[in-house]
């Protein structure tokens, strides 16, 4: 039901619009209702469409009752509140419902509807939307799309179609500062009541120590988890390059699910390795089909479609391994389109491929936080450039740094950052020190962001190093 | 709002002072040089002094507490003050003097370059009561010399200290380079062999730092500016320590020697939180305060809006940056200024005046451990220095030191 908005500005285009829906969307949008919130117009138009248009609720008051799950948030004076539709039924204030997925009880303590603002009801039926706050303490038990129902009289089957959202990709997250592994633990424990998607496990790295080892629903979910804590939090965080789940079969017939490299298994036992794939619709202006469909042949992508939308869009459908995606696709494509392709995924289950486990060794120590799963066809490149990237990104220290990249036990590239000969300004007198002082508090800031592996620094950008690697 | 304004609080005046006078101009711009100075002919020689009187007038109130602090030095910098005329450098001291307590002994500095000196000029600066030149002698290759566009020879450079010393001036300095384009580690020891061989009572010697925004910043980005490694530039510095040391100069900062009891006082009053009033276009003041925080501001850069600015204020330009520093900004500052002396930071000294030990917090002391492990710093009850070692990494030093907020 197409709505064109804000036609009031003296800026508006409806026109414009309704035949960019057309060619963006592919819906026909001859019959859109044009509409402006600020001065009113349309809005009857609006209401007209919706009681015209959207088929009425088919739900009974009379069956058990059925709820679905919209949304929940976290209010740290009610606890988690959900947003609902009820299906069939009717929800009552003091109800004890059950959460079909959670497989727990609890007992409605406040129930409303928004009219826009939250007003507590006597009862919610059929096709009616509203909240109900029911002591529930973490986000995690209520995952939306679930089902509610009552605890003495459920009804036979859930609501169909309900996926718990599922990490796709994970990273290690470890304080800069060991001393703040508890900081760290408790503002992962904060964050999880509003956000049920990131799951946590602790992790030991020989590097860095103790941390966790978190997994996120896509590369965008880990950059918000990560800032928030950084932000909200206060925490200096070294985190590590994102990772896929990995399936590895092993010779015994073991099938060990990897979504950390350093504990890739030795090559021996390897049976072999699959990798979980996704099945990508990318949008963009035809100008830029070449490039992306060589980025996509590139990242080892097989073709399933490329239609026209219009004249001014072009679909392209690929399935890719998911690693290739997270391996810094996304800053190619958009690069590649100069900001105009768009990305979307489905996961589209494993398939078998040659990977092996690259390594990094600093001053001959392999540091089991800088490894990565790769093709091994590319990883002769990654390795080289990997290093030529380490180079740049660590700075000299007291004694020369030896960066290798191994393949196993065999070296395949090295460089060498030289050591510090000295760090001084030169000459400093004359009055004007400040920027002088300026010079020494940016070196400080610098050193605060330096993670100590051994006896070396390692600046936190260079763990992400390998995403930055072509 | 309230304004920044650096004439409020009480000063500290328990805290020696000096007065610095900028002369913003140049027979030719350096191209290594970021100074405020300007190549302008003729110069204006009475109206910058009327200028700096006035500045100096207007705000020698903010330097006198309710006791006044002892003035122990009065400093020309440039630009090339040597090019000032002689009775516009006696207005300028004769003004200082008469606004300030100066009962001991007063250094008074004027910086010049040996291509600029004659037996009159040296005798004019004698007469206005300057004790002290320092030349900006920097290499003694006439390749070097050229190489870093400076306008003088090396014959010249001879000529300048007969010149001064002819003039009854014997507390002579030097201003040598290292790391410079094209220079070899044999051009080096000629370099300071022969200014040893000149006796002069201070030397100052330095490597050449590039700029951004200088001619030889350019350059260097561009990867046209051929210079000495990193290697070779810390293998000049130590070379310098030994052949100065072994001639007698007391290695007392990280750039600087002197003969015994040539230290530089205007330089020291920077590394030991003296107070100072500096006047002129682009000039900086530190103003320490009573309560322990301070004040930092400097004057504009360019001559004109120094000059406007000055005129519009009755001789008090609105400074171009202020900044009002904390007690624990200056207890920094004081520890990364103090290590950058051989005397290093004396720890009780330290604690009578930022109320507490360098290393009171676990941070900077788990910090200075480190640098004591690496060799950089030495830490005795009583004082923390850095080592020979330490002062080519003064900067790393400091930087972990830095106490953040
Ligand atoms: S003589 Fe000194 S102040 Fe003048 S341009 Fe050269 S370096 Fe700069």
């Amino acid at each position: 039901m197409p709505v064109i908005n804000k036609i009031d500005l003296p800026s508006a285009d409806p026109e414009g619009v309704r035949r960019q829906i057309e060619e963006v969307i592919g819906i026909d949008a001859s019959g859109a209702i044009l509409a402006s919130a600020k001065d009113g117009r349309g809005i009857d138009a609006i209401l007209e469409a919706v009681v015209a248009r959207i088929p009425a609720p088919q739900g009974s008051s009379a069956k058990p009752l059925k709820v679905l799950l919209l949304d929940s948030w976290y209010d740290s004076y009610r606890g988690v509140v959900l947003l609902v539709r009820v299906v069939d039924g009717t929800l009552r204030q003091k109800q004890k419902i059950r959460l079909w997925a959670a497989g727990r009880d609890y007992e409605i303590v406040s129930l409303g509807a928004f009219a826009p603002f939250a007003t507590e009801v006597g009862e919610l039926g059929p096709g009616e939307v509203g909240f109900i706050t029911a002591a529930i303490k973490e986000v995690a038990d209520a995952r939306v799309g679930d089902t509610i129902t009552e605890a003495s009289k459920p009804c036979d089957a859930p609501l169909p179609g309900f996926q718990p959202a599922k990490p796709m990709v994970f990273a290690g997250i470890f304080p800069t500062d060991p001393a703040r592994y508890e900081d760290l633990r408790d503002a992962l424990d904060k964050l999880r009541l509003n956000d049920a998607s990131f799951s946590r496990e602790p992790e030991v790295s020989a590097a860095l120590g103790f941390g966790f080892r978190c997994g996120f629903l896509g590369l965008l979910h880990m950059e918000i988890v990560q800032e928030r804590l950084e932000r909200e939090y206060n925490l200096d965080l070294v985190t590590t390059a994102p990772t896929v789940r990995f399936r590895i079969v092993l010779r015994n017939g073991d099938v060990v699910d990897l979504d950390n490299p350093a504990k890739f298994p030795v090559e021996g036992e390897i049976d072999h390795i699959e990798e979980p794939m996704i099945a990508a619709v990318i949008h963009t202006p035809p100008e830029f089909v070449g490039g992306l469909l060589k980025l996509c042949q590139e990242r080892r992508g097989t073709q399933t479609g490329l239609n026209y939308a219009g004249e001014k869009r072009v679909i392209i459908r690929y399935d890719l391994p998911l690693t290739e995606v997270v391996f810094g696709f996304y800053d190619r494509m958009k690069s590649v389109s100069r900001g105009y392709a768009s990305l979307d995924y489905e996961p589209k289950g494993y398939q078998p491929a040659d990977l092996v486990r690259l390594d990094l060794l600093v001053n001959g120590d392999r540091v089991d936080s800088l490894s990565a799963v790769v093709h091994r066809e590319t990883s002769y490149i990654k390795g080289r450039d990997l290093c030529i990237k380490m180079k740049e990104l660590i700075p000299m220290q007291q004694f020369e740094v030896a960066i290798q990249a191994a393949l196993g036990s065999r070296v395949i590239a090295k460089t060498v950052v030289k050591a510090l000969r000295k760090n001084v300004t030169a000459k400093c007198y004359g009055g004007d020190i400040t920027r002088k002082r300026k010079l020494l508090e940016k070196q400080k800031e610098g050193k605060k962001r330096m993670k100590q592996v051994g006896n070396v620094e390692i600046p936190q950008e260079a763990f992400l190093a390998i995403l930055k690697v072509e | 709002m309230t304004l920044a304004d650096p004439a409020s609080g009480i000063l500290d005046a328990t805290r020696a002072l000096g007065v610095y006078v900028h002369f913003p101009f140049c027979r030719a711009r350096c191209p290594y040089c970021d100074f405020a100075t300007a190549v302008c002919e003729p110069i204006p020689h009475d109206e910058y002094a009327a200028a700096v009187a006035a500045e100096l007038s207007a705000r020698a109130g903010w330097f006198r507490g309710e006791r006044a602090p002892e003035l122990r030095s009065i400093y020309f910098g440039g630009g090339t003050p040597g090019r000032w005329r002689s009775e516009a450098i006696g207005l300028v001291i004769d003004t200082t003097r008469r606004l300030f307590n100066s009962t001991g002994p007063l250094e008074i500095t004027v910086e010049t370059n040996p291509g600029e000196v004659t037996a009159e000029s040296a005798a004019g600066l004698r007469a206005a009561g300057v004790n002290r030149v320092s030349l900006g002698m920097q290499a003694f290759q006439d390749h070097l010399l050229a190489a870093i566009g400076r306008q003088h020879s090396v014959a010249a450079i001879a000529a300048a200290v007969h010149a001064v010393r002819g003039a009854g001036i014997d507390n002579l300095c030097a201003d040598l380079m290292f790391g410079l384009p094209g220079q070899t580690m044999d051009d080096w020891r000629h370099s300071l062999a022969a200014l040893v061989a000149l006796c002069p009572s201070h030397i100052t010697a330095y490597a050449l730092t590039v700029e951004r925004g200088t001619r030889f910043g350019a350059l260097d980005r561009a990867g046209k500016l051929q210079r000495p490694d990193e290697e070779t530039v810390a293998a000049m510095y130590v070379t310098a320590h030994e052949v100065l040391q072994a001639a007698g100069f007391e290695h007392y900062e990280i750039s600087s020697y002197a003969r015994p009891g040539r230290r530089a006082v205007h330089n020291t009053l920077y590394w030991t939180g003296g107070a100072y009033l500096g006047v002129g276009a682009s000039a900086s003041s530190f103003r320490p305060l009573h309560d322990g925080t301070g004040w930092r501001f400097s004057n504009p850069r360019a001559l004109k809006t120094y000059l406007r600015s000055a005129a519009v204020g009755k001789g008090n330009p609105l400074p171009a940056k202020i900044e009002h520093r904390a007690a624990e900004d200056l207890e920094n500052e004081g520890l990364w200024l103090g290590l950058r002396t051989s005397d290093g930071v004396e720890r009780a000294a330290h604690a009578r005046r930022y109320g507490r030990d360098p290393l009171a917090s676990p941070e900077r002391a788990a910090a200075a451990q480190k640098c004591v492990d690496a060799g950089w710093l030495s830490v005795a009850h009583d004082r923390l220095r850095l080592t020979d070692t330490g002062f080519l990494f003064a900067d790393e030093v400091s930087s972990r030191l830095w106490l953040g907020r």
